[in-house]
């Protein structure tokens, strides 16, 4: 086929979750079928992309500088969960399990993958922790060796504040997968049975 | 367990075969270069979805395919009657089992163990530490799965140090893979110190079989560092950083550990004759055969590829009698010179490829 219609199909490609027949029929779907929705979907998009940002201070998705959950004062301010997506985030949100504050990584440290420390969103949790009086710092990060290895990164990181209490949550939690993957019942006894981190 | 059908597809010189293999015992008979020993790797490559001859997928394949296949027919002590399928490609191994997909490995390793006697052996006594590890990775992996797990860990936590080493990371990143590297390390160790000390015991009852005069083997594991704690561990790779911060890569752990194999009257790496050394190579792999049965409760399957030939007669004949009659053995050699009336044999002609059932022997 042509030119543009490869292009279109390789970016979709691209996309997380869509194998090559997935993409296939999303560009078909957008392109010919329903033609009026490609061109919602690119607004929606561009609306988005224009709208949206992260939140300065956890780096959550918001529309001003700081998210919903930042600004939110019914929220427990001194205890801070660590997680590595935004999408992990949002499943603990729909969970209702956590009242506290978070603080999104944008991934977990993996030097094969060429992810290290100044690639992670660790010079704000400096700056919230300094700014704040932070007493518990749990993390909610994949049960693997990354996941292990960026908790002790920033338990060390984080050492010269004495007061905080480092804990993590119950690990039932499927491994590899990570928060998104588990269910609210999961979440909720994973955060009731948070244990001290060592 | 018994294999009670086998099919290869595209294997080698193999282009297709089925054996059944109704009976307990089979010869695989043929001059070289025939398939005898292509068909028992094949055989092989059920209990770890790997060759015994070779670490290369490529000779594998014939010319102008990427892909080989194999089908058994298993009575399982576990699984009773079970299918199992291999689907080989140069990048890709498909397992079912029953028509199911088989997704980690770890799911797998150990359930259906198969021990290959082949010349490759005198490797583990001959060659560099890293056959020696392969071995004993190998066969302890197989009976626990804990033991399966740390490695795989370690290997990848290695495989992320050195990454930090190559990147000149900040100390702070090396601290937080050490941690983790230092508790596989520390649980590596202590495992394979447990697992060497019983199947040193395993071989010393094995041996005795083999030997007339008083040798009586020795094995002994070496760890490149051993240590009292996981801490000790975290320390020593701390120590370690600013050397493999030159060498680009970590150059002391439990993937530097080597074990020594002896016969009392020194190392059988140095000193041990070459009838000793044939004898003792095949006492390791009938101990690894024993400790099989043992740990998973399933009686592993024996290939014994063309090197009976080569251990003298006395030591050949007490191989026989130490073997219980109740396991399978599928054997292969240029002539059929097994000639024990304590077994009956299934013998298969073999010629380019092609395997044809002659009668059974008695
Ligand atoms: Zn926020």
């Amino acid at each position: 086929m042509n030119n543009s219609y490869d292009t279109l199909l390789s970016h979709l490609r691209k996309l997380p979750g869509l194998g090559y027949r997935s993409a296939e029929r999303i560009a078909i779907h957008l392109l010919t079928d329903k033609a009026q929705s490609g061109n919602d979907l690119i607004r929606a998009l561009e609306d988005a992309q224009a709208q949206l940002s992260s939140c300065e201070d956890c780096g959550n998705l918001c529309e001003e500088n700081l998210c919903e959950i930042c600004v939110n004062p019914s929220r427990i301010k001194n205890s801070i969960c660590i997680v590595e997506n935004v999408l992990d985030l949002m499943a603990i949100e729909r969970s209702g399990t956590w009242n506290g504050m978070f603080h999104v990584l944008s991934g977990k440290l993996s030097p094969i993958h060429g992810v290290l420390p100044e690639h992670l969103n660790f010079k704000s949790l400096i700056s919230r922790i300094e700014r704040n009086s932070i007493d518990e710092v749990i993390f909610a990060l994949s049960n693997d060796i990354e996941g292990n290895a960026t908790c002790h990164y920033i338990q060390d990181l984080l050492s010269t504040f004495s007061k905080i209490k480092f804990t993590q949550v119950g690990f039932g939690l499927p491994s590899g997968g990570g928060v998104t993957f588990a269910d609210s019942s999961t979440l909720k006894s994973a955060f009731d049975g948070r244990k001290d981190y060592d | 367990m018994q294999i009670t059908k086998a099919r290869i597809s595209r294997f080698r010189n193999i282009d297709f075969c089925d054996l059944t293999l109704s009976e307990k015992n089979h010869f695989m008979l043929g001059v070289n270069g025939q398939g005898k020993s292509n068909c028992l790797e094949a055989i092989g490559f059920i209990s770890a979805l790997r060759s015994f001859r070779t670490q290369l997928t490529k000779p594998l394949f014939q010319k102008n395919t990427n892909e080989f296949q194999l089908f058994y027919e298993i009575e399982h002590e576990r699984l009773g009657i079970t299918e199992v399928e291999l689907q080989i490609k140069e990048k890709q191994k498909v397992l079912l089992i029953d028509g199911d997909p088989v997704k980690r490995l770890a799911d797998f390793i150990g359930l259906f163990p198969v021990v290959p006697l082949h010349s490759g052996d005198l490797m583990i006594l001959r060659g560099s530490p890293s056959e020696r590890r392969r071995f004993f990775d190998m066969t302890l992996a197989s009976v626990d799965p804990d033991y399966f797990e740390a490695l795989r860990m370690y290997h990848r936590t290695i495989q992320e140090r050195n990454q930090l080493l190559k990147m000149r990371s900040k100390d702070l990143a090396f601290d937080a893979f050490e941690k983790e590297l230092a508790r596989f390390a520390f649980s590596l160790v202590a495992k394979r110190k447990e697992g060497i000390g019983q199947i040193s015991q395993i071989l010393a009852n094995v041996y005795e079989a083999f030997s007339e005069d008083n040798e009586s083997p020795l094995l002994a594991y070496k760890p490149d560092a051993d240590l009292a704690s996981i801490h000790d561990y975290e320390q020593f790779f701390k120590e370690q950083r600013k050397k493999d911060l030159i060498l680009g890569s970590t150059s002391r752990g439990p993937h530097r550990d080597d074990y020594v194999i002896s016969l009392a009257i020194g190392g059988a790496k140095e000193y041990g004759s070459d009838g000793q050394q044939r004898g003792l190579s095949v006492a390791l792999r009938m101990a690894q055969a024993s400790l099989f049965e043992s740990k998973l409760k399933i009686k592993p399957v024996i290939l014994i590829d063309d090197i009976l030939g080569e251990l003298d007669p006395k030591r050949k004949e007490s191989f026989w009698s130490s073997c219980a009659k109740d396991i399978q053995i599928i054997a292969s050699g240029t002539e059929f010179s097994v000639g024990e009336a304590s077994r009956n044999w299934q013998v298969w002609n073999v010629n380019a490829g092609n395997f044809k059932q002659v009668g059974a022997s008695d």
